[in-house]
């Protein structure tokens, strides 16, 4: 099964095979005692892969159209041969990749591996969380059931205010004033095509800028003898072991907790009661709760909106702003902010969760 | 009496019936398949774990040879005092 033909074929017009091998033979990682948060970065690639895959097979089968969606994805769910576990495992690798997105973007941040010269690193790396959480919402919207509904509803009311640019993104989002099946259609878009086509290229760019600049070591290590092993074969056989886990894992909540389908989302309907976002929007949906309808005479919920925005804002500008650890000095006061950050994350989450 | 039982499951099972129709099953529902599933489940981890292990043999034995060769060119580099 070696194939000597067609390679000699490949290697008579393309003869890179020697030069791949050299940078394989080249390519080292260092190795310490923070290493294995690295690994969370693969695992989010692995992920990635599990999405496109199985999202590729659930195309195949859905009808974007508000009154076939729901049917549609029932058909997948209780007719088709494994289409409940390609639209379970579809579920939790979306879940499981913004959990470990979230650990990957923490992680980096304590470790403070966005400092010079790894600041596009961390902003691509945001970037890519921004784009797999619209992912998670786009995708949501598509079972088009009354919470998914009632969950874009809130969403995109919340994007519309923004000041200035808000009632505009509203609008495009919606593809109307009114969450309608056109928002269907358009979020059907997002999901398969633009979010798809955007995450190839940052993740292309990510990747490209972890091999141009190598894997950082964290300031606490520099001190340290690091010793560096190669990353093939070493570190890509360390990266199977733990995919095969995480597909383990994955593979185990899709078959023993399905996601479930509510009723078919009726515009004209009120809300469900108690009805929540998915688990990484918990925090905003939380800090929304803790202002007033007016404050200062000024709509509440815009005044949330946009210090939410500035927290962002901030959190994506921060290697810019921490300039001793681009120095290699330690920098605790930006320890702290990374640490409130998460905790903030956690508690809002949890009280948004509980209540 | 005979009558009343019949009416009471008439009306039990057409009651019954569009709630059924509405629970959709996100498992196939026989017995049978499930217990496949499940079966297929603990296969399925079993297969992964020995793959891992095998996968840990073979970086460790990599480890080893990796080790020898430094060692081998330590010992064959020119000392430089």
């Amino acid at each position: 099964m070696s194939f000597p033909r067609l390679k000699g074929w490949v290697s008579d017009r393309y003869d890179v095979a020697d030069e791949m091998r050299e940078i394989a033979r080249h390519k080292l990682v260092p190795v310490h005692g923070r290493e294995i948060w690295y690994y969370t970065g693969g695992i989010v690639l692995f992920l990635f892969v599990i999405q496109f895959i199985t999202g590729i097979a659930l195309a195949f089968y859905y009808v974007p159209y508000f009154e076939k969606a729901h049917e549609s994805v029932i058909e997948i769910v209780t007719k088709l041969n494994m289409g409940w576990f390609f639209r379970s495992l579809h579920h939790w690798g979306a879940q499981a990749a913004i959990f470990v997105m979230f650990v990957h973007v923490f992680a980096t941040l304590l470790l403070k591996s966005y400092r010079k010269p790894r600041e596009l690193l961390w902003v691509s790396g945001l970037c890519l969380l921004g784009i797999s959480i619209f992912f998670g919402l786009s995708g949501y919207f598509l079972l088009w059931d009354e919470r998914a509904f009632a969950a874009v509803r809130v969403a995109t009311g919340g994007a519309g205010n923004l000041p200035v640019f808000g009632g505009w993104i509203k609008a495009f989002l919606r593809g109307g004033i009114d969450v309608t099946g056109e928002t269907l259609t358009r979020f059907y878009a997002f999901h398969v095509c633009l979010l798809p086509l955007l995450a190839l290229a940052v993740i292309c760019f990510h990747l490209l800028l972890v091999q141009f600049h190598g894997m950082s070591v964290p300031l606490s290590q520099q001190k340290k003898i690091v010793k560096q092993v190669p990353f093939f074969p070493n570190i890509l056989y360390r990266d199977f072991m733990i995919w095969l886990f995480v597909l383990a894992v994955v593979v185990t909540l899709a078959t023993l907790l399905p996601p479930e389908i509510a009723k078919k989302a009726d515009p004209l309907a009120p809300p469900p009661e108690g009805v929540k976002p998915e688990w990484y929007f918990l925090f905003l949906f939380q800090t929304l709760k803790l202002f007033p309808g007016t404050l200062a005479g000024m709509n509440g919920e815009t005044i949330a909106i946009v210090l939410i925005s500035l927290a962002i804002l901030f959190f994506f500008l921060l290697p810019f702003f921490d300039r001793k650890s681009g120095l290699g000095e330690r920098s605790p006061l930006f320890t702290a902010i990374g640490i409130a950050y998460l905790i903030y994350f956690i508690v809002m989450t949890i009280v948004g969760y509980v209540t | 009496m005979k009558r009343l039982l019949s009416q009471m499951a008439t009306f039990l099972f057409t009651a019954a019936g569009p709630a059924a129709a509405e629970e959709i099953s996100l498992l196939p529902a026989s017995a049978y398949d499930r217990s496949a599933i499940y079966i297929d489940l603990a296969l399925f981890w079993i297969a992964t774990i020995v793959l891992i292990v095998l996968i840990r043999l073979k970086l460790r034995e990599i480890e080893r040879v990796q080790s020898m060769e430094r060692k081998e060119d330590g010992e064959t580099a020119p000392l430089l005092d």
